[in-house]
C-alpha cells in the first residue's frame, strides 16, 4: 500500500470519496513498466555488445571452446545476466505489443499468459544450459 | 449488435512517412525480430548443454544459407534496436527533443545500424572465416 492510498482521499487527493472506495483512478504505479523496460535496456547495451565481441573472438567456434569459455566464472555470470535481462525485457516489451495490437480480450489475456510462461520457461532453460555447459555438462 | 467499422486514426493510407515515424515503427519490428532471435539463442545454448553432438547439429544449421540469413537478420535487428534504444534513453533524460535533433538522431540510428552490421560481418569473415 502506498503512503498516498494509506492516507486516503483527504490527503491532497482530488479523487472523490466514492471513487477512492471503488478503487477508481490511477494506482500511482503507472510508470513501473516504463521504468523497468528502460533499466533492462540499460543493462542490455553493454551485455549484448560484450557478447557479440566474444562471439567474434571465436569463443563459440566449437563445443570445447564454448565449454572452456563458459567455464570462466565471469563469462558464465555475464552470459546468465544477458539471458536474464533479455527475457525480462521481452516480458515487458512483447507484452506492450500484445496490449497494443490484440483487440480481442480473450486472445489478449491468453497471449499475455503465454508470453509470461514462455519467458519463465525459456529463461530458466537458458540459465541452466549456461551453467551445465560451463561446469562441463 | 453488428459492429460498425469506424475509421481509425492515424489514417495510414494517406499518412506520409517521416524519418521519426518510420524509425519508431522499425523499433517494434526489430524488437519482434529479436524475440524470434531469442528462440535461436535458447536452442543454441541448449545444444551446448546437451553435448558436442547436439552442438555440432546447431552449428550445422546456423551455417546453412538459411542459418546465415537468420543470423544476418538478427544482427541488423540487434544493432537497430540497440542504437535506437540508446536514442530513447537519451530522450528519457530530457535531451534531443528539437525536431532537427529528432531527425538527425533517426539518421544516426540508420547510419549506425549499417556501419555496425557491416563491421561485424567483415570481422566475422576475417576472424572466423570459412563461410
Amino acid at each position: 500500500m502506498t503512503l498516498r492510498s494509506a492516507l486516503g482521499p483527504a490527503a491532497g487527493s482530488k479523487r472523490s470519496s466514492l471513487g477512492h472506495a471503488r478503487g477508481l483512478g490511477t494506482t500511482g504505479r503507472g510508470t513501473e513498466h516504463w521504468y523497468w523496460e528502460r533499466l533492462t535496456a540499460l543493462a542490455l547495451v553493454p551485455l549484448s555488445v560484450w557478447f557479440v565481441v566474444a562471439l567474434l573472438n571465436g569463443v563459440a567456434a566449437d563445443h570445447a571452446s564454448m565449454q572452456a569459455w563458459l567455464g570462466v566464472t565471469g563469462n558464465m555470470v555475464l552470459t546468465i545476466l544477458l539471458a536474464f535481462f533479455f527475457f525480462w525485457h521481452a516480458w515487458i516489451a512483447v507484452g506492450v505489443v500484445i496490449e497494443d495490437y490484440v483487440h480481442d480480450e480473450a486472445t489478449k489475456i491468453g497471449g499475455m499468459i503465454a508470453l509470461k510462461f514462455a519467458c519463465i520457461l525459456f529463461g530458466t532453460f537458458s540459465v541452466v544450459a549456461i551453467i551445465r555447459t560451463g561446469l562441463g555438462g | 449488435m453488428a459492429k460498425r467499422k469506424r475509421p481509425l486514426s492515424p489514417h495510414l493510407s494517406v499518412y506520409k512517412g517521416q524519418i521519426s515515424s518510420v524509425v519508431s515503427v522499425m523499433q517494434r519490428i526489430t524488437g519482434g525480430g529479436l524475440a524470434v532471435g531469442l528462440g535461436f539463442f535458447v536452442y543454441w545454448l541448449g545444444s551446448a548443454a546437451y553435448g558436442p553432438e547436439a552442438y555440432a547439429t546447431a552449428e550445422w544449421f546456423l551455417t546453412t544459407w538459411f542459418g546465415y540469413l537468420c543470423l544476418f537478420g538478427f544482427s541488423v535487428c540487434l544493432y537497430f534496436h540497440l542504437c535506437n534504444g540508446v536514442r530513447h534513453l537519451v530522450w528519457d533524460i530530457g535531451w534531443g527533443f528539437e525536431i532537427h535533433q529528432v531527425n538527425a538522431g533517426g539518421i544516426a540510428v540508420l547510419a549506425g545500424t549499417v556501419l555496425l552490421t557491416v563491421l561485424t560481418w567483415v570481422v566475422a569473415v576475417i576472424r572466423l572465416g570459412g563461410m
